[in-house]
């Protein structure tokens, strides 16, 4: 469920998860099968999320790092955008970002 | 002590990050006063840790490694304070060649390696003896035997009584082969960062299974280049890092659809795939760089003017001649534009959302399914009891049982939380049907209606706050009221406006539109901006003039619905948001040219009641149709956009 404080709220929005054979030295595969518009996640879903590369560590369990995901949707990491035009979009017109965040909610997740 | 308070303290000592130990890992008191476990009740400052080492000290037996989940049998001890078996220590230090703490990231050059699990960093003073190379000291003999033997080649089916130690996979792997007729995977083997003995050991069908189907564990098998024969990859990672290495990638293909990239294996074949699919630039020094390629026409001939012009100076015939010898496949161009349709989708959100506003993307039942039932869950707040109920009403429902307004009852006394939405839930359900069936249609009517009284409340307010948002809101509005067919609109009509004039009869159309094509080309030239431009449709056309309060009034009407205390100039904040289509072409030089006001026009201007509000329409009617020299084509086409 897409945060409450978040354009996201009320959206439903499917990951998913794809455990390497050597888990848990290395990360979960994680990404978004539900479209959502997000600077950080790009059209295929994947998620640029230090804690699912190197910021790994094999004692961050599921329930952590999906936590991890929640606080980013509701605050999205602009400087470290894996979609620079939606970041730019957030950062110099924050209401249109999250009119269309919310409409895409509404259009995929909904 | 209460468990959370254990852990939250635990966590808050131990951990600046997020991740803590998720079982009884025992939390550190104070280092300087290295204690043994017995004393470690009277510590001071730490009182809600007595609770805990009881707890440990009567679980201790099932301790387990936070890590593996295994039962810790010898600890690795941190600096940094975290524990974990000696395995996972092992694994990181000696196979992943890392030292930093698995559990919060830490460089360690040193870590101790104990049987004793329950003691101290602090409280090891004597080591058996110290690996340099992995920075691992050892508690005693036993540790260090057991650590060091896991990287030791044995053969675990060999039953000699002195074990073998072969070195290395390779070795390893011709003994099982000779001896037993069994290998292990060698991708698997320079992969996996596992130990020697905990790598599967396989006959040669379960080995060929292994690589290319995998297991039913979730393992899919070792991924295969298909350019080089045979070759297979512990991953997809691996493959990739392969495949980006080895072969070439189609950049332009991956720029029009970048979840489904284009290899090559090399570059002759790159180059017949660019020739075959995209536009080359056959000049030599181009070629020579190995390539110039571009995604359609227009790119290449931009990159050609801008360079190579002097080519195109200097033999301008003989470069028409090339031309047309790399300009071809139009099938592909065809193909091309299809498959960006999607991707640009995604690549160009803002562009994309906004045409496709009123579009709405279908998901699977399946998918459906699964997102009302976590919408459920999740309103629910994970109760079994309520969800089974929830359930109960769905199967009913859809056994026809219970009809939809009976169903949303149920839904409205089942979810009482603040923040449940039933008609959401009731719109999720409907999508689980089939489109158009009489359980779909009942269901998503509900939703529909809910919907546009939402809008209805929000739209306006929203104008003033958020013009983008308004915009599509208001656009969705009218494309409302056009399906619903209010008025008796004849198709033909409505090709030619998609303004809210439905109701009104079509007879007043057409003068108008001829009236407008008339007028544009006289009055436009005048005075575009002029707020008397209604006067000089009186004057020349009287069907102008009835035409306008028609229009008027029915767009009033249609959103009086909406507010009916809204103020004229309101209305007009409302309107202009609906014309855009037209408007950017023409407006902008009507704008901003100079008023010539017609003397006459300006004297008439206050005869004329809610002058403003047609002046601003028809100006916008005007300045849109005035421009477009072939005005029907162009209309017709910006209607099919805006339907």
């Amino acid at each position: 469920m897409g945060p409450a404080d978040s354009p996201y709220a009320g959206g439903v929005f499917f990951l998913s998860i794809h455990f390497p054979t050597d888990y848990p030295f290395k990360p979960p595969k994680i990404s978004f099968t539900t479209k959502i518009y997000h600077p950080n996640i790009n059209a295929n879903g994947n998620i640029c999320l230090d804690i699912l590369k190197d910021q790994w560590s094999p004692a961050l369990t599921l329930s952590k790092v999906l936590l991890s995901i929640c606080s980013l949707l509701t605050d999205a990491n602009p400087d470290d955008p894996l979609v620079p035009e939606i970041a730019h979009i957030y950062k110099t017109d924050r209401s249109k970002y999250e009119a269309t965040a919310r409409e895409w909610t509404k259009k995929y997740a909904v | 002590m209460s468990e959370p308070t254990k852990e939250n303290v635990a966590s808050k000592r131990n951990f600046r990050r997020t991740q803590g130990p998720q079982n009884n890992t025992k939390p550190s008191n104070d280092k300087k006063n290295p204690r043994r476990k017995q004393k470690r009740n009277n510590v001071p400052g730490a009182p809600s840790l007595d609770t805990s080492n009881t707890e440990d000290d009567s679980d201790e037996e099932n301790e387990l490694c936070v890590i593996c989940a295994r039962k810790l049998l010898y600890v690795s001890l941190t600096p940094c304070h975290h524990k974990t078996c000696h395995i996972c220590a092992f694994r990181q230090r000696a196979l992943y060649e890392k030292r930093t703490c698995l559990i919060c990231r830490t460089e360690n050059e040193e870590v101790t390696f104990t049987d004793q699990i329950d003691e101290e960093i602090s409280d090891i003073q004597n080591f058996y003896e110290k690996n340099e190379k992995y920075g691992i000291k050892f508690a005693s003999e036993e540790v260090a035997t057991a650590t060091m033997n896991l990287l030791k080649f044995f053969c675990p089916l060999s039953k000699d009584e002195e074990a073998v130690d072969f070195g290395s996979f390779k070795k390893y792997n011709e003994h099982l082969k000779s001896e037993h007729s069994r290998m292990i995977c060698l991708i698997c083997a320079t992969h996996k960062h596992a130990f020697p003995a905990e790598l599967e050991i396989f006959a040669q069908n379960q080995l060929r299974n292994h690589q290319s189907k995998g297991n039913s564990e979730g393992f899919k098998g070792h991924p295969m280049c298909a350019f080089c024969s045979g070759k297979r990859f512990y991953s997809d990672d691996e493959l990739y890092v392969h495949m980006r290495n080895q072969h070439e990638k189609c950049h332009i293909c991956d720029r029009i659809n970048p979840t489904s990239p284009q290899y090559f294996k090399d570059y002759d074949q790159l180059f017949d795939h660019f020739r075959h699919s995209h536009y080359v630039c056959t000049v030599q020094s181009c070629l020579d760089n190995k390539f110039v390629v571009f995604k359609d026409e227009l790119e290449l001939q931009a990159h050609i003017l801008q360079e190579h012009g002097n080519i195109l100076k200097g033999k301008p015939k003989f470069f028409q001649s090339e031309l047309s010898t790399f300009i071809s496949a139009p099938s592909r161009v065809v193909r091309e534009r299809d498959a960006y349709d999607l991707p640009s989708m995604s690549s160009l959100p803002g562009s994309a959302s906004s045409s496709r506003t009123n579009v709405r993307a279908a998901s699977s039942p399946e998918e459906s399914r699964l997102r009302l039932a976590e919408r459920a869950k999740y309103y629910l707040e994970n109760s079994k009891e309520d969800f089974d109920k929830f359930t109960s009403y769905n199967e009913n429902y859809a056994k026809g049982y219970l009809s939809a307004e009976k169903l949303l009852e149920s839904y409205k006394l089942l979810f009482t939380k603040p923040n449940a939405d039933v008609y959401l839930l009731a719109h999720n359900l409907a999508e689980t049907f089939p489109r158009n069936s009489a359980k779909y249609n009942n269901l998503n009517a509900i939703y529909e209606q809910r919907e546009q009284a939402l809008e209805r409340q929000t739209s306006l307010p929203s104008l003033s706050s958020d013009p983008s948002l308004s915009m599509s809101m208001a656009r969705g509005h009218w494309g409302g009221t056009n399906d619903g067919g209010s008025g008796g609109a004849p198709s033909g009509v409505r090709n030619i406006k998609n303004l809210p004039t439905l109701k009104s009869p079509a007879a007043s159309y057409d003068p108008f539109a001829t009236t407008i094509k008339k007028q544009a080309s006289k009055g436009v030239k005048s005075s575009k901006r002029s707020t008397s431009q209604p006067i000089s449709y009186r004057a020349t056309s009287n069907n102008a003039v009835a035409f306008s309060p028609t229009y008027l009034e029915s767009k009033k009407n249609s959103s009086s619905a909406a507010s009916l205390n809204n103020s004229k100039d309101k209305l007009k904040t409302l309107n202009l948001p609906q014309l855009p289509p037209p408007k950017p072409k023409v407006q902008i030089p009507g704008l901003n040219r100079p008023q010539a006001a017609d003397p006459k026009q300006w004297g008439k201007k206050s005869s004329i009641e809610n002058a403003n509000v047609h002046d601003d329409l028809k100006e916008l009617n005007i300045s849109s149709n005035g421009g477009n020299k072939k005005k029907s084509k162009q209309k017709q086409l910006l209607f099919h956009i805006g339907i």
